[in-house]
C-alpha cells in the first residue's frame, strides 16, 4: 500500500511538473506562436471547482483576461448552490454601494423575444449582448449571440440572417447593466435562473494588476450548459 | 531497471506523446495536421454582398471522422479560431455556431479597439460532438475603408488547466488563410 502511495504520488508530481513546464502556455497570435502569461489564480469555491484567473495572452498584451473558469465536467448541484449563494450575499452587498450592477443572467428555459423585451424594459436593464437558441436545418441546436442596434433590443433583420432559416426556441442568456433597485427582485423572477455580478468584484480585485496602458477583458460566462445539462 | 522506475519512465513517455498525454500538438502549416483535426471543411471569407456594411467570415461543413470525435470528448473544449491578422475591423458582435454550447470570445491584445482573435469554445465539457456532422462557426465585421484583410482559421482542442484553473487553447491546428477584397 505504502509502495503504492509513493509511486502514485511520484506519478503525480511528473504530470504536474510537465504542466507547470507549460504554465505560461503557448498562444497563437497572428500567425506567431507567443507565450501565455499567467498572474493570478484564486479559488471561487473552496472545492477549486469553480475559480477566477487572470491572464495575458503574451508579455506584450495590452489586454488582461479576466475568467470565472467552471471546471465544469465534475461541478454539481450543490456545487451551483453554494456558487448562487455567494453570489446572493456579493448582489446585495453591491445594491447598497452601486447604482447600476453589470451582470450575466441565465434564464431557468429559453424565453420569446417578447418576454425577454418586457422583463428588459420593466428593470430599466442596459442589454450589452444576449444569447439565443434555435433548431438549424439539420436538427442541431444554434447558438447565437448578437448585440442590441439603436432601434431595437434584437434587431430583427439581423437575427433572420443569422438564424438562416433555423427555428427560434428562445433567448437564453444576457449580459448588461441592471438598476441596483431593481436586481433582486430582477433575480427572484420564475425565469431567471442565476444573475451573477461576479463582474464588478473581479474587476476590482483585477485592476491592482493592470499597468495605464492595459485594459481588463472582463468574461463571466452564463451557465446554461448547467441549467440544460445538470438541473 | 527497477519495475517504478521503468513504470514512471513509460508513464513519463505516454504524458509526452500527442493525444496520449500532455505534451502540445501545435501547427501552424496549412491543412490537417493531427488524427483530432477534421477530415473535411469549407471557410470563407468576403465582403457581404447583400448588406456592404458587413464583412463574413465562416467555418463550415467541418467533419471529424470517429478517431478524431474520441479525442475531442471527454476532456476537452473544441474550439473554432479565426485569426484576423490584418487587425484592421471592428468585429459587430453577432456569432453563431451549431458546436455544444457554443460560447464566444473576442481579444484585443495590442490595445486598438479591434479583435485580433475571435473564438467560438464548446463551454461544456461533457457535451459530445458527433462523427460526420457537419459543423459551422459564422461571424462578422463592420465594413471599414481597407480594401482587404485576412483571417487564418484554426481549430483547437482547449483545456481548463488543472493547476491554476485557467482555460487555455492548448493543442491548436491551423487550416487554412481566407481574404476578403473591398473593391
Amino acid at each position: 500500500m505504502k509502495k503504492l502511495a509513493i509511486t502514485v504520488s511520484m506519478a503525480t508530481l511528473i504530470i504536474c511538473s510537465i504542466f507547470l513546464v507549460n504554465n505560461s502556455s503557448d498562444k497563437v497570435s497572428g500567425n506567431k506562436i507567443t507565450e501565455e502569461v499567467v498572474l493570478k489564480t484564486e479559488n471561487l469555491l473552496e472545492n477549486g471547482k469553480i475559480k477566477h484567473s487572470v491572464t495575458k495572452d503574451n508579455e506584450d498584451s495590452k489586454e488582461i483576461e479576466v475568467r470565472v473558469n467552471m471546471n465544469n465536467g465534475n461541478l454539481n448541484k450543490q456545487d451551483m448552490a453554494n456558487y448562487k449563494k455567494e453570489n446572493s450575499k456579493n448582489m446585495a452587498s453591491l445594491a447598497k454601494t452601486k447604482s447600476i450592477i453589470p451582470s450575466t443572467v441565465t434564464f431557468t428555459s429559453p424565453i420569446s423575444i417578447d418576454e425577454f423585451e418586457t422583463l428588459v424594459n420593466k428593470n430599466q436593464i442596459q442589454v450589452e449582448s444576449f444569447n439565443l437558441i434555435a433548431l438549424d436545418n439539420n436538427n442541431m441546436h444554434q447558438f447565437i449571440q448578437g448585440v442590441p442596434n439603436e432601434e431595437s433590443i434584437i434587431p430583427k433583420d439581423k437575427l433572420e440572417e443569422v438564424l438562416n432559416g433555423a427555428d427560434l426556441e428562445g433567448v437564453y442568456a444576457f449580459k448588461g447593466n441592471i438598476p441596483s433597485k431593481f436586481i433582486e427582485a430582477f433575480n427572484s423572477n420564475k425565469s431567471v435562473y442565476l444573475t451573477d455580478v461576479s463582474k464588478t468584484i473581479l474587476t476590482e480585485k483585477s485592476n491592482k494588476l493592470k499597468k495605464e496602458d492595459e485594459h481588463l477583458d472582463v468574461h463571466v460566462d452564463d451557465v446554461f450548459w448547467f441549467v440544460n445539462e445538470i438541473e | 531497471m527497477n519495475k517504478k522506475l521503468l513504470f514512471l519512465t513509460v508513464l513519463l513517455v505516454f504524458a509526452l506523446l500527442p493525444n496520449f498525454g500532455l505534451a502540445r500538438d501545435t501547427d501552424y502549416t496549412p491543412g490537417a495536421s493531427f488524427a483530432w483535426s477534421p477530415y473535411s471543411w469549407n471557410v470563407n471569407s468576403y465582403v457581404d454582398s447583400s448588406d456592404s456594411s458587413e464583412i463574413v467570415a465562416s467555418f463550415e461543413k467541418v467533419k471529424f471522422n470517429q478517431t478524431a470525435t474520441d479525442l475531442h470528448n471527454g476532456a476537452y473544449y473544441l474550439t473554432f479560431e479565426i485569426n484576423n491578422t490584418t487587425d484592421n475591423v471592428p468585429h459587430n458582435g453577432w456569432y453563431s455556431s451549431n458546436i455544444p454550447y457554443a460560447k464566444y470570445d473576442k481579444d484585443d491584445d495590442n490595445g486598438n479597439g479591434y479583435s485580433e482573435e475571435i473564438e467560438a469554445i464548446k463551454s461544456y465539457v461533457g457535451a459530445k460532438i458527433n462523427a460526420n456532422q457537419e459543423y459551422y462557426f459564422r461571424t462578422s465585421w463592420f465594413d471599414s475603408t481597407d480594401e482587404w484583410g485576412e483571417f487564418d482559421m484554426i481549430i483547437q482542442r482547449s483545456v481548463v488547466n488543472p493547476l491554476n484553473g485557467e482555460f487555455e487553447g492548448y493543442h491548436y491546428d491551423f487550416l487554412e488563410t481566407r481574404y476578403w477584397f473591398n473593391f
